[in-house]
């Protein structure tokens, strides 16, 4: 068919089933995204399109516009259902095979942007001067970092919301915890660029001590002048028993936290020893508190974020 | 016209019956080709994970359309479970089937091998365009002169947008060219003298990739001046458009409603109801910095 300079072949959206072959001339080809952005494609001669509309019956991905008078040939489905008739019958298995391959790749690139920008809207957000962001400004920011859809970015803004990090509203949004945004940023940093796990990430016995300190610290914790929660080592121990099912507190089980300094101990000043085999001598330990708060959170929340992300992707 | 090539001589597919346990295909085969199982079924083992079964093939699957037709390498091995009767498509078969398809329809299977290998290759590859603007928007995250880690710094940019490291360092060494970025030392650490301007600079390159104008690059000799007026009023200040115009031609600026509408494109102003006004000096300030530091950001300092 012949089209005449300025004149439309198809729309995007159009329901045309056809597959088109420039011959002569040149046709631009637009694309409107999700994010209303248009993309533009030169079509000169021997430039194909709208295969997936014909084999699958997609509508026209593009709007194409001729630029100068030109010649297409047009494959219509009739004649492609008609010669596929012919076809031995795993030629038909063939091209089956390859649309669905292409489906598979474009839900993988699709997946895979949605996993791998997560990191950078949270440094986006740890890095952010302001606790209220207007949702246009993260959807700004993060283009310069992917092309990650708006509605995608907002899935993974409910992922955030659903850690109680942030807060959204109608059009902006409220950041709830940033030391925390901060924490699990740099945590899956040093995952992905040092290939270790954070010393943030703790283990069982780790959590299970921090957790009964948190827990004596909110009953009788003693507040020091550096702003540090001090508790004696018999209620952190009583405790530690209490809640981690009989769990002895060592000072073997304690070491790793008071070499990542997340507990200091404070040697014994009265003359009265306490039973506990190996902290005969240490009367109080004591710690941040948020911010130990903050780091079991960390603990909580990170195991389930992979899985958070895949199932949301 | 469409026109159908008469068919050719066909090298038919061979249809094999094989026994449970039999390797249909597996990545040291040197003959690429096409399994169609008809009866039975096949798994796809992984010699790299101890011969584990990745996936089963059911009757009327296939396996090795990447192989043979994008010669892509053979990740697994495919063996029968059990009983199995398949068709082996070769390379011959193949090529005498493509040859005797209209030229139409090797162009759909062209094109649409083309879609998923490219879609493919976007997966590996950067996330942006344009690795520049996105190392500024980046780099102007970080504080006013604090010192960072040149490595660490281009590990993170590369890690969050893909952008393999050589490209990165790259387009750091362009800002630095532009004093956008200075190095120090060694070069081991750097600081952002204004993070503001990378700002400005990554929107200047992006509105170059779209081709289209950039404001404060293209201002008027007496848009600067109105710009700079507006510089010494108060952030807010609302005015009605009648206002504004009559404000500008007592400070004798001959200002038409053309050039009003212009002004009006370069958002100076935000509209704040009641037809009024509010002159927005962040987007002013915003203006005087990109002419400021116009060289810097064209690259021609």
């Amino acid at each position: 068919m012949n089209i005449a300079a300025g004149k439309n072949l198809c729309m995007q959206g159009d329901n045309t089933h056809s597959f088109y072959i420039v011959k002569k001339g040149t046709l631009v080809a637009t694309f409107k995204d999700e994010q209303n952005e248009i993309q533009t494609r030169n079509l000169g001669p021997g430039s194909t399109f709208g295969e997936l509309s014909l084999v699958e019956g997609e509508p026209q991905e593009y709007t194409v516009r001729a630029e100068e008078d030109c010649e297409i040939e047009v494959i219509p489905q009739t004649l492609f259902q008609e010669t596929m008739a012919e076809q031995p019958i795993w030629m038909k298995s063939v091209l089956s095979f390859l649309t669905q391959r292409n489906h598979i790749a474009k839900e993988n690139k699709r997946k895979s942007e949605f996993i791998t920008t997560f990191p950078s809207l949270l440094f986006i957000l740890a890095k952010s001067d302001d606790k209220l962001i207007k949702l246009n400004t993260i959807k700004n920011e993060l283009k310069n970092f992917s092309n990650l859809s708006s509605l995608e970015t907002y899935k993974q803004l409910l992922i955030l919301q659903d850690f109680r990090l942030i807060r959204l509203q109608a059009e902006s949004l409220t950041i709830e915890n940033e030391t925390l945004i901060k924490l699990l940023y740099d945590t899956l940093r040093l995952r992905a660029i040092y290939k270790n796990s954070s010393h943030y990430i703790l283990s069982l016995t780790e959590q299970a001590i921090l957790t009964a300190f948190i827990k004596t610290a909110r009953e009788k914790g003693e507040l020091q002048p550096s702003g540090h929660i001090a508790v004696t080592t018999t209620d952190l121990a009583v405790q530690t028993k209490l809640s981690m099912h009989g769990m002895t507190l060592t000072l073997r089980s304690l070491e790793t936290l008071l070499q990542k300094r997340l507990l200091q101990a404070s040697p014994k000043t009265s003359t009265k020893i306490n039973a506990l085999p190996g902290l005969e001598f240490i009367e109080k330990f004591s710690g941040d508190f948020d911010r130990l708060l903050n780091l079991l959170e960390l603990n909580r929340i990170y195991p389930q974020l992979d899985k958070k992300l895949v199932v949301s992707g | 016209m469409v026109t159908r090539d008469s068919r050719k001589t066909i090298i038919p597919p061979t249809q094999l019956r094989v026994k449970a346990g039999f390797v249909v295909s597996s990545p040291e085969d040197k003959d690429k080709k096409i399994i169609l199982l008809n009866e039975g079924e096949l798994v796809a083992l992984d010699p790299k994970s101890n011969n584990k079964v990745i996936f089963r093939i059911r009757p009327g699957n296939l396996v090795g359309v990447g192989a043979l037709l994008e010669r892509e390498s053979i990740r697994y091995i495919y063996q029968a479970t059990v009983d199995s009767v398949i068709t082996v498509i070769n390379d011959e078969c193949m090529e005498s089937e493509l040859k005797s398809l209209p030229v139409w329809l090797l162009a759909v299977i062209k094109a649409i091998s083309t879609r998923t290998r490219k879609i493919n290759e976007s997966i590996r590859s950067a996330k942006t365009n344009n690795p520049l603007a996105s190392l500024a928007s980046f780099c102007k995250f970080y504080k006013k002169d604090e010192y960072l880690q040149t490595k660490a710094l281009l590990q993170e940019f590369s890690w969050l947008t893909k952008t393999p490291l050589p490209t990165a360092s790259e387009a750091l060494k362009t800002l630095v060219r532009r004093k956008l970025v200075v190095f120090c030392g060694d070069n081991s650490c750097l600081t952002i003298p204004n993070p503001e301007i990378l700002q400005i600079f990554s929107d200047y390159q992006k509105a170059k990739d779209s081709n289209k104008p950039w404001h404060p690059f293209n201002l008027t000799l007496q848009q600067k001046r109105i710009l700079v007026l507006l510089s010494t009023l108060e952030n807010g200040t609302s005015k009605d458009a009648t206002a504004w115009m009559a404000f500008f031609k007592e400070r004798n600026f001959e200002i038409s409603v053309a050039d009003w509408l212009q002004i009006l494109q370069f958002e100076w102003f935000v509209e704040r109801g009641n037809h009024l006004l509010s002159l927005d000096l962040e987007k002013i300030n915003y203006f005087e910095a990109a002419l400021k530091y116009e060289q810097n950001i064209k690259g021609t300092v």
